[in-house]
């Protein structure tokens, strides 16, 4: 018996509706974050810019955050069981804990080098990136710890696509601004 | 449920558009009471400098000691006046207070888009209004860095008595505001992009909706920086980052440890907000203007689709001039050429808007009631306001006007009195439909002349104390020779903003009479085309029993052959003739 879900066009309305509203709002977070690169570019011109030694560990983060991308969209892809929609969100979840641990570790390397927050301009901007980035990524894990309940309980089946789709949304994005944030204390 | 249970869902934690909108109009008309009694005491000050207030004096030690004005109150005053009016008194009533009310009526909506972020919305921007006055009550006072907050007053907490506590609580306020005209900006965006009532196509919906749609957008677009900024001042006041500290900075004798940073930094971020913000303002009261003219003039507005593009244009080019506030700040010449070039630009924009404004009264039929006497009065105010901006974005003539009065004048004849008027404007134009009463005509008629006469006055001759070289937040013009001839202006100027101040109360009483007792208007008493007239007044949870369907534009007035002089937008083409 396939259990075929109905398309249910006032449920597609609202969560159309959610879309437009989630998307207009990373565009500010698009502006916050070129508010940040214009003030660290003007600010990167004085004479007392000292780059920071990346801890290497960041990269290591990198490639967790982008696996957690990559399991978000293994368990929401069409064809996935429940169960493995499940798992797979359980391991976003748990990669997104682990990255968390990888900044934390990489900000207390820096620290014990003697690099902290007032030390120069760099290292200021350093610790602010990093931080701004987190605090939206720790918002983020709440929807997508949402997510995870709402899979394993399988309420309101109808809707979960579309949740899952959005949660994705935030999450690839938040993922691609780390990215930037990275290339830019490395290259810029 | 019980009684008072129901009660508070209603009209207290609503998600209703109506109610907040309403909420946000109660809460901005009270913040202008305490940012309009911030203003009586500056212009005591500019007045009589010197002179003693004993009953002040009383009532507050710390700022008034045996009743004289001390320097740094005064800057405390200039500061939480500027913040409360444009932040807490004029984005709260005329963006997210009309907005709320009128942007989902006028297309045909339900609600919001998001109601629980509408309510939400509201009850954070309370959170911050309360912050921003609880901060006169801190060690120190109330911040006193200028509304647009220069480091290092703003990054220095021991730089002056508002630099401290006052300072962190002003960032606060601000933050709060920040996410709260967020929230509010997102949902009218979202609301009139996915939820216009079948039929209405953007280009039929009425100027006032474009005005508000895009202005949320650019308040989106334009606050996100100013966090940015926000958040690094943070970390320059507290945990000693140099972003915006240069090296070498002696404050109260001790050189201070931070190090190579650029005070420019902040002006340019602060900017990049603050002039959108500005337009973020007008543009809705434009567009509330623009609405009005043909309702009381009975023709069609004039030129819609270029008024729409200018707005469109407007809000483009706003975000590239903001250097024209930094003229004087050392940028080289060139970028000072290219920020007098885009500022000339956006003027054209502004004028057609203008002119289309003017042409929406050729050869018409004006009725002069008070809504439109304040319609009629935005031109006014936005012309002379405008013609100034004109010497201001000149950067050569500017070296001289920057911090003078001319500054003052110009500013508010625009973010003060186009803003204010178009605030009068709605309320005396929704009020029937919010309460289901009229105002006093005779009371509103009074009120008009007693705000636009003595508003004119008062900024008018501004700006020719500012071309006498008066510069502005200064607390007294006593020691300098050359100013002593600007004084008796002063003392005009104060009177006549007292007089202003006291035709305030005019409103007021009409506002409270009019609410318990004034008379039931019915349903369309402006004989009005748009959708809001169509349902009952006040309108019923959820606006319309049915949604309406939209056949045609928003200024179908005096067809042709038609008995009415007036067509609604629900009519359909096969009764009425369709004109645009
Ligand atoms: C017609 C177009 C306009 C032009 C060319 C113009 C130009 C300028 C310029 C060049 C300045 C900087 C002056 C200085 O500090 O030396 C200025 C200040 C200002 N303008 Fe305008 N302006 C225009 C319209 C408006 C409008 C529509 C508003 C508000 C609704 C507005 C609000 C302000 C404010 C608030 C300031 C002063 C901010 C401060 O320093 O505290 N202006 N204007
Ligand atoms: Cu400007």
């Amino acid at each position: 018996m396939s259990v075929a879900i109905v398309f249910d066009r006032e449920v597609a309305e609202r969560w159309h509706l959610r879309e437009v509203g989630v998307w207009m709002f990373l565009g500010t977070v698009v502006m916050l974050f070129a508010a940040f690169t214009s003030a660290y570019v003007v600010r990167k011109s004085g004479a007392d810019w000292v780059p920071v030694h990346l801890p290497p560990l960041l990269w290591l983060n990198s490639v967790v955050l982008l696996a957690s991308s990559l399991t978000l969209e293994l368990g929401r892809r069409p064809g996935a069981t429940a169960r493995a929609a499940s798992t797979a969100i359980a391991a976003t979840c748990g990669l997104a804990l682990l990255f968390f641990a990888g900044q934390v570790q990489a900000w207390s390397t820096l620290a014990r080098t003697g690099v902290y927050l007032p030390t120069n301009p760099a290292s200021s901007f350093f610790y602010i990136l990093t931080g701004v980035h987190g605090a939206h990524l720790i918002v983020a894990f709440g929807f997508l710890a949402y997510l995870f309940v709402r899979t394993v309980r399988r309420t309101d089946v109808a809707g979960w696509p579309y949740l899952a789709g959005l949660v994705s949304t935030v999450w690839h994005f938040l993922t691609a601004v780390w990215i930037y944030l990275l290339l830019m204390l490395r290259l810029a | 449920m019980s009684h008072s249970d129901s009660f508070i869902r209603k009209y207290i934690f609503s998600t209703d558009h109506k109610i907040i909108g309403i909420q946000y109009i109660l809460t901005g008309l009270a913040m202008a009471l305490v940012g309009g009694t911030l203003a009586g005491l500056i212009r005591l000050q500019l007045g009589w400098p010197g002179l003693q207030w004993p009953l002040l004096g009383k009532l507050m030690p710390v700022g008034m000691p045996s009743g004289v004005m001390t320097p740094e109150f005064y800057m405390a005053l200039v500061t939480m006046h500027g913040t409360i009016m444009v932040f807490f008194f004029m984005s709260f009533v005329l963006v997210s207070g009309f907005g709320n009310y009128v942007v989902p009526l006028q297309i045909g909506a339900r609600d919001m888009a998001f109601p629980l972020l509408n309510m939400l919305s509201y009850w954070i921007g309370l959170l911050g209004a309360i912050v921003i006055l609880l901060s006169f009550f801190v060690q120190g006072g109330a911040a006193a860095a200028g509304w647009t907050a220069y480091p290092p007053l703003s990054a220095v907490a021991s730089a002056m008595p508002g630099s401290a506590l006052g300072q962190t609580l002003w960032l606060l306020a601000m933050a709060l505001f920040i996410a709260s005209f967020t929230m509010s900006g997102l949902n009218i965006v979202a609301t009139v992009l996915s939820l216009r009532a079948p039929g209405m196509s953007m280009m039929r919906m009425p100027l006032t909706v474009w005005s508000y749609f895009i202005s949320a957008i650019m308040g989106l677009l334009a606050f996100p920086p100013l966090t940015a900024a926000a958040i690094m001042l943070l970390f320059d006041r507290h945990f000693d980052t140099s972003f915006f500290l240069p090296s070498g900075l002696i404050v109260a004798g001790k050189l201070l440890p931070n190090h190579g940073g650029s005070p420019l930094l902040w002006q340019h971020l602060f900017w990049f907000l603050g002039h959108p913000e500005v337009y973020v303002l007008i543009l809705p009261a434009l567009g509330i203007a623009l609405d009005m003219l043909p309702v009381f003039s009975r023709k069609p507005v004039f030129g819609y689709r270029l008024s729409v593009y200018c707005l469109m244009i407007v809000a483009v080019l706003s975000m590239i001039v903001w250097g024209h506030h930094m003229f004087v700040s050392g940028m080289s010449p060139f970028s000072g050429e290219y920020f007098s070039i885009s500022t000339m630009l956006i003027t054209v924009p502004m004028t057609i808007i203008g002119v289309n404004m003017l042409g929406s009264l050729w050869g018409a039929r004006i009725t002069l009631a008070t809504p439109m006497l304040f319609a009629l009065g935005i031109i006014a105010l936005f012309g002379v306001g405008g013609f100034g901006g004109l010497f201001l974005g000149n950067a050569t003539a500017d070296m001289q006007l920057h911090d003078t009065y001319f500054v003052v004048g110009h500013f508010h004849l625009m973010i003060g009195g186009v803003t204010l008027l178009g605030t009068f404007a709605g309320i005396y134009y929704w009020f029937p439909k919010m309460f289901g009463r009229q105002m006093s005509e005779a009371l509103g008629k009074a009120h008009f002349w007693l705000t636009f006469l003595p508003f004119f006055t008062v900024f008018f001759m501004q700006h020719f104390v500012g071309l006498q070289g008066a510069p502005r937040r200064y607390y007294a013009f006593t020691t300098y020779e050359y100013l002593n001839r600007t004084h008796g202006q002063n003392v005009v100027i104060s009177l006549v903003a007292f007089l202003l101040m006291a035709g305030q109360l005019v409103f007021a009483l009409n506002f409270i009479w009019s609410l318990v007792a004034g008379r039931a208007s019915e349903r369309n008493p402006w004989h009005a085309t748009t959708l809001e007239w169509e349902t009952s007044s006040p309108p019923p949870h959820g606006n319309f029993v049915e949604i309406p369907t939209v056949h045609r534009w928003a200024y179908e007035y005096s067809v042709a052959g038609e008995a009415l002089d007036y067509t609604p937008q629900t009519v359909p083409a096969r009764q009425v003739a369709v004109t645009a």
